[in-house]
C-alpha cells in the first residue's frame, strides 16, 4: 500500500515536471520569438524597434542559456509566481486562482447533481431492465445528450430568469447565480453518468455474491444498498473524475453566455490577447490539478476496494 | 391435506422456461423433502439441478421462469407468496450454500456483516447482540479466532474457510430447510470431507431438511437418507439412497454407477457417460435418455422409447423409476 502511494507520488512528480518542460517552451514554438510577441501584444500595430527587442531580451533575462531559463522559471513557479499578464499587468497566479476557484465551484456543483440524480436513477433502471423507469431514462439520456448547451443556455436564462424570474440572468454575484449555470451544465454529464451507472449496476447485480444476499432474505433494495452500491462505486468514482478533470478548464459556452469569470473565459481572453504567460500558468496549473484529481480517484478506488488495498487485485 | 402430515417441502409438476430456449430446463419435477431429512439431487451437468435449488428461493437468473408447479414449503404456496414474505422465508425458514463459496461473498464487505443479516432479519437482534452471535456462529462452523475471521473480506479467506463462513450465514437465520448447491465440488479434496461433515454434524443438531446436490455417489452413500437422479430436467429415478444404490433401476443411475465404481476420477467427480446430455431435454418426444440407451435395444424397446416417454413407476418400496424398460421386466415378472 505505501510502496503503491510512493510510486504513485513519483510518477505524479515526473508528469509535473514534464509539464512545465511543456508549458515552458510554449512561446518558444508558438510563433518564433517570444521578446517580439511581448512587445508586439504591448505596442500592438506599430513596428517593433529592434534595439527595444533586445533590450527587453537582456531585461526578462531571455539572453542566458535555455536550461537555466527554465529553472529560474520552475524555481518562480514553485514558489507560486508565474509571472504576469501582458493584458492586465496582474499576478497571473491570482488571476488563475480566482478563476479556477469559480470553475471548480460551477463544475462540482453541476457534477453534485448530475450524480445525485444519475446515480440512483441508473441503479433504478437497472434493477428492471426495460421497465417503465429504464425506458424513460433511456430517453432522457438519449434528449440530454442531444441538446446542446448553446441552445439550453438561452432556454433557461429566458424562462427563469426572464419570465419566471426566479435566477438572475447572469454574472457571479451570489449563490443564486450558480443554479442556472450549473443545472445546464449538469445535463450532459448527468445523461452519461446515469447510463455508466446503469450498466455498472446491471453487471453488479449479476454477480453470484447478490444471489447470495438475496438468499438470506435481503429485499431487493436492501441487498442494492448494501452489497450493490459500493461494488458498482468504482467505474463511477473514475468517471467522476474525468468529468471533474475534463471542467476544470472551464465552458467557454457557459462562462460567455452567463457572464461567469472563470477558467474557460479567461483562456479564451488569453488566447485572443496572445497573453502567454497567463496561457502558460493556466496549462500548468489545469493539469496539475487534473493529475491530482486522478490520483485523489486511484486512492479513492483502493480505498473503497479490500482487495486491492490488501495487494490481491487480479 | 393436513400442514401436519405433508412433508416440508412439496414441488409438483415444477416447469421452469428460460425466454429463447425452445424447451423447458425444469420439466414436470415433482419431488418431497420431510423435516430432518436428507435428499440427495444428482445429475449430469446442465440436467437442471441449480434450476430446481434456486427456484425453491424465487432466485433464478434473470430471465429464468417458473412457468408451472407448485412447491408448497410448510404448507405455503411458495410460488404466490408476497415478496415481503418470501423475503422472510429466505435466510429465515430455508438457507442455501452454494458452489463457489468465494464468489458467493461481497468482496467489498466484511464476513461478519453478511452472517448478521439474517440475524438482523430474521431474529430482530440489535447490532451489537448479533455480533455477539457472529461469533457464535463462526466458532461453531469450526472456525479458529473468529474474532479476528470476522472482520476480514472474502479474498482474506481459502475456499474451505468460505464455506464455512457461508455455512455460518446460513445457519445464522435458524432455518428448517438447508439447499446445499455441490458445496465441495470446488474445494481441494481435504477440505471436501471436513465441509460435508460439518454439514451433517449441524444438520443433525438442528434437524434440518437438507436438499444436498452433489456428483458424487460416494456423498450420497454416506450422507442422504434419498436420492433423486436427475436428467434432462427430470426425475428419472429416485428412492431410499441404499436401494437406489444397491440395486439402481433406470439405465441413466446404472451407468452413472459404473462409471464412479469403475474409474476412479482423481477430482471426485464423474466420468462421463458416452454421448451428451446437453441437448436431451430439446427431444419433443420420447424417452430424453433413449439417443445414449443400450437397454432399449437390449429389449426390443427402441421405437416405443423413441415415441413415448415413460411415466414415473414406484415398486414396492417406494422406488420410483422413469423407464419402459424396467416397467415391461416387472411386468413380466408379476
Ligand atoms: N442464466 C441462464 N440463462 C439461460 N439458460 C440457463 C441459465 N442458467 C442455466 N441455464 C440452462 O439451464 C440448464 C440447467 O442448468 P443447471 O445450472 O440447473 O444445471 P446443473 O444440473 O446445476 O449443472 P451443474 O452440475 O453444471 O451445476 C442448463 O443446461 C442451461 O442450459
Ligand atoms: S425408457 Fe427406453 S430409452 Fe429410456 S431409459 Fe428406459 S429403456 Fe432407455
Ligand atoms: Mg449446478
Amino acid at each position: 500500500m505505501l510502496a503503491r502511494l510512493l510510486q504513485r507520488l513519483l510518477i505524479l512528480g515526473l508528469m509535473l515536471l514534464g509539464v512545465s518542460l511543456i508549458a515552458f517552451l510554449v512561446p518558444f514554438v508558438s510563433g518564433g520569438d517570444p521578446v517580439r510577441t511581448i512587445l508586439m501584444s504591448r505596442v500592438r500595430d506599430l513596428a517593433v524597434d529592434p534595439a527595444a527587442v533586445e533590450a527587453m531580451r537582456v531585461h526578462l533575462g531571455l539572453d542566458r542559456p535555455l536550461p537555466v531559463q527554465y529553472g529560474t522559471w520552475l524555481w518562480q513557479a514553485l514558489q507560486g509566481d508565474l509571472g504576469y499578464s501582458f493584458t492586465s499587468g496582474r499576478p497571473v497566479a491570482s488571476e488563475i486562482g480566482r478563476a479556477l476557484g469559480v470553475s471548480v465551484t460551477l463544475a462540482l456543483t453541476a457534477l453534485g447533481i448530475a450524480a445525485a440524480v444519475a446515480i440512483p436513477l441508473g441503479t433504478l433502471a437497472a434493477t428492471r431492465p426495460g421497465g417503465t423507469v429504464d425506458s424513460a431514462t433511456t430517453l432522457m439520456i438519449q434528449t440530454f445528450v442531444a441538446t446542446p448547451e448553446y441552445w439550453l443556455a438561452p432556454m433557461g436564462i429566458l424562462v427563469f430568469a426572464l419570465y419566471l424570474g426566479w435566477l438572475p440572468s447572469a454574472g457571479w454575484t451570489s449563490w443564486s447565480s450558480l443554479v442556472l449555470p450549473a443545472m445546464v451544465l449538469s445535463l450532459r454529464p448527468m445523461a452519461y453518468f446515469t447510463q455508466v451507472t446503469r450498466a455498472t449496476m446491471m453487471d453488479v447485480l449479476q454477480a453470484p455474491y447478490i444471489t447470495a444476499a438475496r438468499s438470506r432474505g435481503l429485499s431487493m433494495r436492501q441487498t442494492v444498498m448494501r452489497h450493490g452500491l459500493r461494488n458498482g462505486s468504482l467505474p463511477v468514482v473514475t468517471f467522476f473524475a474525468l468529468w471533474l478533470a475534463g471542467l476544470l478548464g472551464g465552458s467557454v459556452v457557459i462562462e460567455v453566455i452567463f457572464a461567469i469569470p472563470g477558467m474557460g473565459r479567461l483562456l479564451y481572453e488569453a488566447v485572443v490577447n496572445r497573453d502567454v504567460p497567463m496561457l502558460q500558468g493556466g496549462f500548468v496549473s489545469i493539469v496539475a490539478l487534473s493529475i491530482l484529481i486522478n490520483t485523489i480517484a486511484d486512492i479513492l478506488y483502493v480505498a473503497l476496494n479490500p482487495a486491492v488495498r490488501s495487494g490481491h487485485a487480479h | 391435506m393436513n400442514k401436519r402430515d405433508e412433508p416440508l417441502l412439496v414441488i409438483e409438476d415444477l416447469k421452469v422456461a428460460f425466454p429463447g430456449q425452445s424447451a423447458p430446463v425444469i420439466d414436470g419435477l415433482s419431488l418431497t423433502l420431510d423435516r430432518g431429512e436428507v435428499l440427495a439431487l444428482v445429475g449430469e451437468s446442465g440436467s437442471g439441478k441449480s434450476m430446481t435449488a434456486l427456484s425453491l428461493m424465487r432466485l433464478l437468473p434473470s430471465g429464468g421462469a417458473i412457468t408451472g408447479g407448485r412447491i408448497r414449503f410448510d404448507g405455503e404456496d411458495v410460488l404466490s407468496l408476497p415478496d415481503r414474505q418470501m423475503n422472510r422465508l429466505r435466510g429465515g425458514r430455508m438457507a442455501m450454500l452454494f458452489q463457489q463459496p468465494q464468489a458467493m461473498l461481497d468482496p467489498t464487505s466484511r464476513v461478519s456483516a453478511q452472517i448478521a443479516e439474517p440475524l438482523r432479519l430474521h431474529r430482530g437482534l440489535g447490532r451489537r447482540a448479533a455480533m455477539g452471535r457472529v461469533l457464535d456462529l463462526l466458532r461453531d462452523v469450526g472456525i479458529p479466532d473468529p474474532a479476528v475471521r470476522a472482520r476480514c473480506f472474502s479474498h482474506e479467506l481459502s475456499g474451505g474457510m468460505a464455506q464455512r463462513v457461508m455455512m455460518a450465514a446460513a445457519l445464522s437465520g435458524d432455518p428448517d430447510m438447508l439447499i446445499a448447491d455441490e458445496p465441495t465440488t470446488a474445494l481441494d479434496v481435504t477440505v471436501q470431507a471436513q465441509i460435508l461433515r460439518l454439514i451433517d454434524e449441524e444438520r443433525r443438531k438442528r434437524n434440518l431438511a437438507t436438499l444436498l446436490i452433489t456428483h458424487d455417489l460416494a456423498v450420497v452413500a454416506a450422507l442422504a437418507d434419498r436420492v433423486a437422479v436427475m436428467y434432462a430436467g427430470r426425475i428419472v429415478e429416485e428412492g431410499p439412497a441404499k436401494a437406489v444404490l444397491e440395486s439402481p433401476q433406470h439405465p441413466y443411475t446404472q451407468a452413472l454407477m459404473r462409471c464412479s465404481l469403475l474409474v476412479p476420477d482423481p477430482h471426485g467427480q464423474l466420468l462421463s457417460i458416452p454421448g451428451s446430455g446437453t441437448h436431451a431435454r430439446e427431444l419433443t418426444c420420447g424417452c430424453r435418455f433413449h439417443p445414449r440407451c443400450s437397454a432399449a435395444s437390449q429389449h426390443g424397446l427402441v421405437s416405443r422409447c423413441m415415441r413415448s416417454e415413460p411415466a414415473l413407476k414406484p415398486d414396492a418400496d417406494g422406488h420410483v423409476t422413469r423407464c419402459w424398460a424396467v416397467e415391461t421386466e416387472k411386468e413380466t415378472a408379476a
